[in-house]
């Protein structure tokens, strides 16, 4: 016999597992500060890609001024004025990704806690079930004639 | 009125049976379209022109997300333009990794205006994706939309200056050939402004469709095409913002137009959504389909539950129906 209520609720949590859960549950294996370092690291890496083909870019831009100054350039000037800049790009880019990372967590967290109340109202209905199947197989509502005979 | 709830019913009813092929073959369209006009302005190369490469490109694309749709098209680009220029190949990859290291990866969710942007523009009614994010999406939505209006503008730069390339058979040097598509778009009046008009347009909307009235919604789309109107025309009185002011005033009202009515057929739709799922206890596996129920005002009303096994006709117990609405609060 299908308990609806229990598959309603049980529907829900696929329905939950299928679409946002899946991020939410892969983020319940870190700890808040964890992630938050996770992200900022994936931040890191991907900034400072971003930055040397931005950098390839200007210079292929300016190649030939590049070349015209090559031999009289400051370039320790240069670089820490590139250095500055990506400094610059890599804080603001941190502090972003460290705000969004924060709320991005605390509303997984929120979801989760949901999700797993309605798991435990699965469980207590499980349970519910099993006392019910077990106080039948005691009283014998359920039995067969031919059951009875055998236990008699 | 009558015709277009009846109408919006209808749409709701066919989606519901035929939802999940909608998305992938919407991607497949987008894609094709996409391949076949880089194929016309860039079909340098034979061997990657054939029509059987478009269509397992655009199969491909059905299947992937928005952002990576547009890594593909850009990576169908360079190596068309690798036949011509090596330089120039390498630089569409270069441009590709500064836009997803910076841009694209943040916005993941609303990168399918990287690829409808420039088709848009080119259509002359690229301001249907701006209104569209004012009314729907957070003012993150910037990002890929001004992303979107430097990718046409870089591909109408590449596209003129590759012919005076290729008269010269390759003799010019291909930095310069570079330098020029560059300095022409730092120096691009036409894509600055409408950088500039999408995103006012953007959180000029976002911040009325937040205010709590009735037809925030409706009130938010007649900001952003007034919005777009008024900062295009004062622009046009200093630069050169490439659009007439007859062809801005007519395309701005039909883009309020077009957003308007995929506003009111959107949410239904969004709620009409089936879900399909199948999981399992120690006595039955369960095959469930979803389907929600749809108020005439296109809200969402309930779950509707079919099961393949035939179930009781239990009441539910209601006590405890708080954490039932923990799906509702992502929608």
């Amino acid at each position: 016999m299908i308990n609806v209520q229990k598959t309603r609720l049980m529907s829900k949590c696929a329905i939950y597992e299928k679409g946002t859960g899946e991020k939410d549950i892969s983020l319940s294996r870190y700890f808040k500060a964890d992630f938050i370092r996770l992200m900022t690291i994936r931040s890191i890496l991907y900034v400072t890609l971003g930055f040397i083909c931005a950098c390839a870019l200007y210079f292929q831009y300016r190649l030939d001024d590049f070349f015209e100054a090559a031999f009289v350039m400051d370039y320790r000037t240069l670089g820490l004025r590139i250095l500055f800049i990506y400094i610059v790009v890599l804080i603001l880019y941190i502090a972003a990704t460290i705000l969004y990372s924060a709320f991005e967590y605390s509303k997984s967290r929120e979801r989760l806690g949901k999700y797993y109340r309605v798991l435990g109202r699965i469980l207590r209905l499980n349970e519910e079930v099993e006392k019910v199947k077990d106080l039948e197989d005691y009283t014998g509502v359920n039995r067969s004639a031919e059951e009875n005979e055998t236990i008699n | 009125m009558k015709q277009l709830t009846e109408f919006r019913t209808r749409l709701v009813e066919i989606y519901q049976k035929i939802g999940f092929v909608v998305k992938p073959l919407l991607k497949f369209l987008l894609a094709f379209i996409a391949i076949m006009r880089l194929r016309k302005d860039f079909g340098f190369s034979p061997e990657i022109s054939g029509i059987a490469i478009v269509l397992m490109l655009s199969v491909i694309s059905s299947l992937v997300p928005f952002y990576v749709i547009y890594g593909i098209l850009s990576v169908y680009l360079s190596l068309q333009l690798a036949s011509v220029s090596a330089v120039m190949s390498i630089t569409v990859i270069l441009i590709l990794i500064v836009l997803y290291c910076f841009f694209i990866r943040i916005t993941a969710g609303y990168s399918a205006a990287l690829i409808v942007m420039p088709l848009l523009i080119g259509l002359k009614i690229p301001y249907v994706i701006p209104i569209l994010f004012g009314l729907f999406a957070s003012p993150l939505g910037i990002i890929p939309c001004c992303s979107g209006v430097f990718t046409y503008y870089f591909l109408n730069g590449l596209k003129t200056n590759l012919t005076s390339f290729e008269q010269l058979n390759g003799a010019d040097d291909p930095f310069n050939l570079y330098a020029n598509i560059m300095g022409g778009l730092l120096k691009n009046e036409a894509m600055i402004s409408a950088m500039i008009v999408f995103s006012l347009v953007i959180i000029a909307m976002y911040m009325v469709r937040n205010i709590r009235m009735d037809y925030s919604f409706e009130i938010a789309v007649a900001v952003g095409t007034i919005v777009n109107l008024f900062v295009y025309i004062i622009l046009m009185l200093q630069i050169e913002v490439g659009v007439s002011l007859s062809s801005l005033l007519f395309f701005s009202i039909l883009s309020g137009l077009i957003v308007l009515l995929i506003n009111s057929m959107y949410r239904p739709l969004y709620y009409a959504g089936t879900e399909r799922v199948q999981f399992e206890d120690d006595d039955y596996y369960y095959y469930v389909m979803a389907v929600p129920k749809i108020k005439a005002s296109g809200s969402k009303v309930s779950e509707k539950l079919f099961i393949t096994r035939r179930s009781s006709d239990s009441e539910f117990d209601n006590e405890e129906d708080d954490d039932d609405d923990f799906l509702e609060d992502d929608k």
